[in-house]
């Protein structure tokens, strides 16, 4: 490859970040977000899901292969989930992927898992900048780049 | 009575053909005899370097069971869960430490009723591949036919000959040139299976063709006085001198674990995140999408795997697969993984399975604090909700 245009890739390249979003809270967060004129990156790509209880681990790692720069979970704040404890659940199966993909050599920061209510529309738009930051640090994703130069 | 025993049996045929004063042959026998349970679970010795598991219901047959293998690896959790209906009939099945763990790990998944799976644990220091053994006695100038039967003395390889010769090796030298036990077996921390009802080995006897058995639950109880009774086995309560000794060579087995995990996971550990990604992925590329490390798996049980083609995940009919097939059986078996090693040992392509498997499962412990297939009674990380924020 020619080292201009691996720069030039370089420069065009943007996060691709998926934020699963509980439908009762994070969801909520972002539509509020949006009415109250928050801005964040539009980077960001909400999947909506009935609770942060559905997302299994292969979501999180189907996302990372297929191309996400970063995933993030949203839930309800512990005690607060509709469904009494899927936010527990989801904290149990993140805490086990993120040791997963840590030990595959995907940097654990790239996922990671957020309480937002449904009335934090500013929480839910500095998370986000937040979020956009560190991948933005991190560089596009490793497992991405590999899949494209081996074809 | 007593938690440790040394028992024998009394016929005198068992006494002979048992490794250690054949009380495992007599009690099956015994459990067989009684009607206690319908079948016994059995590894069956074959010519030279095979052996089979072996299910029966006939008390002689046990008897041809006698002595240990050291080169059997048998999927016993999985057997059980997959061939035997246990709502149906009792089974008294011999397992070692890894086998025993999968079995409370799959009972806990509601795949066993363990309440009629009698479990005799057999203390183990670990096991050989058949194919290493082979390559083993190459190097050794050690003939298959003469060998009588292998075993394991503290740090010593030792080989019994037909013409009654013995002869030792130190252990640590073959498994540092690649021969010795198998991976998962170097870095095993469960020696004495005391999940099981009765644990029994030779670890504490100081003479005589003894087993030193350590009884950890009453209907293991119930049975070794039962067998008592009716004059099958013979037993002295051990000493104090015989629970030191044994653990004192628990605790030389454990060590040596130690350092075989220092080594293994201590080189994972120091990669950096690229290097780590090159190794993997570079091993993820030779695999043939086989399916055995899912389906030989102790602690899968799943009807409808997520990793079947028409579950999406994995797409059909691509080689390599995608990378999520093994990033996702990691997540799946990572906090039951009992280190049994099965996977590594089917994997056509030596992908080294079980490492990364018994590393996460490590990492998750000092999360969660769970040790997988010890306690019947505590609930696993990833089925329990409660609020413990």
């Amino acid at each position: 490859m020619i080292e201009g245009q691996e720069e030039g890739k370089m420069e065009e390249w943007e996060p691709n970040i998926i934020v699963i979003a509980c439908n009762w809270c994070t969801y909520q967060a972002a539509d509020l977000a949006g009415s109250l004129r928050y801005s964040y990156p539009p980077t960001v790509k909400i999947v909506r899901v009935p609770c942060s209880g559905r997302v299994e681990p292969e979501f999180i790692i189907e996302a990372l292969i297929n191309g996400a720069d970063g995933v993030l979970i949203g839930g309800c704040h512990p005690g607060d989930c509709h469904y009494k404890n899927g936010n527990y659940k989801a904290l149990k199966r993140f805490e086990l992927l993120k040791s997963v993909i840590e030990e595959f050599g995907i940097e654990p920061e790239r996922v990671r898992l957020e309480w937002i209510s449904g009335s934090e529309g500013l929480k839910f738009a500095e998370v986000m900048k937040e979020f956009n930051d560190t991948i933005r640090k991190l560089g596009p994703n490793p497992l991405k780049w590999k899949e494209i130069n081996s074809v | 009575m007593n938690k440790f025993i040394l028992a024998w049996a009394k016929d005198r045929e068992i006494r002979k053909r048992g490794q250690c004063g054949g009380f495992v042959t007599a009690i099956l026998k015994f459990m067989l005899e009684e009607n206690i349970v319908d079948y016994a679970l059995l590894v069956k010795k074959g010519s030279n370097l095979e052996y089979s598991i072996f299910l029966t219901s006939n008390p002689e047959d046990v008897v041809d069971c006698a002595g240990s293998v050291l080169w059997a690896t048998p999927n016993i959790a999985k057997f059980i869960a997959e061939y035997l209906d246990t709502n149906e009939y009792k089974i008294a099945a011999v397992c070692r430490p890894c086998d025993a763990r999968a079995i409370v790990e799959l009972a806990k998944m509601n795949q066993i009723n363990i309440k009629n799976v009698f479990m005799i644990g057999l203390n183990c220091s670990g096991t050989f591949l058949p194919a290493t053994l082979e390559r083993m006695f190459e190097t050794l100038n050690i003939r298959v036919e003469d060998v009588e039967k292998v075993g394991i003395k503290k740090d010593r390889f030792v080989v019994f000959l037909k013409d009654g010769k013995v002869e030792t090796f130190p252990l640590e030298d073959l498994e540092k040139s690649g021969l010795g036990r198998r991976e998962n077996c170097r870095r095993c921390e469960v020696k004495i299976p005391r999940m099981c009802d009765l644990a029994c080995g030779k670890w504490g006897v100081i003479e005589g063709k003894k087993t030193f058995v350590e009884i950890c639950s009453d209907r293991g109880e119930i049975i070794v006085k039962k067998a008592v009774e009716s004059g099958v086995v013979e037993f002295e309560y051990a000493s104090d001198e015989n629970v030191k000794i044994r653990d004192e060579l628990e605790n030389f087995a454990l060590k040596m674990s130690e350092k075989w995990q220092d080594y293994y996971f201590g080189q994972m550990s120091s990669m950096s995140y690229e290097e780590r990604r090159n190794y993997w992925f570079g091993m993820f590329e030779r695999c043939i999408k086989c399916y055995a490390c899912r389906d030989v798996c102790a602690v899968c049980y799943c009807n409808d795997c997520i990793l079947n083609p028409w579950r999406l995940l994995v797409k059909g009919g691509e080689i390599p697969p995608s990378f999520s097939f093994h990033i996702t059986r990691a997540v799946h078996i990572a906090q039951s993984c009992v280190n049994c090693g099965q996977c590594q040992d089917v994997c056509p392509v030596e992908i080294p399975l079980s490492r990364i498997a018994h590393k996460l499962n490590k990492t998750v412990q000092e999360i969660w604090g769970y040790i997988p297939g010890i306690r019947l009674d505590e609930k696993q990380p990833l089925s329990r909700a409660e609020n413990d924020i």
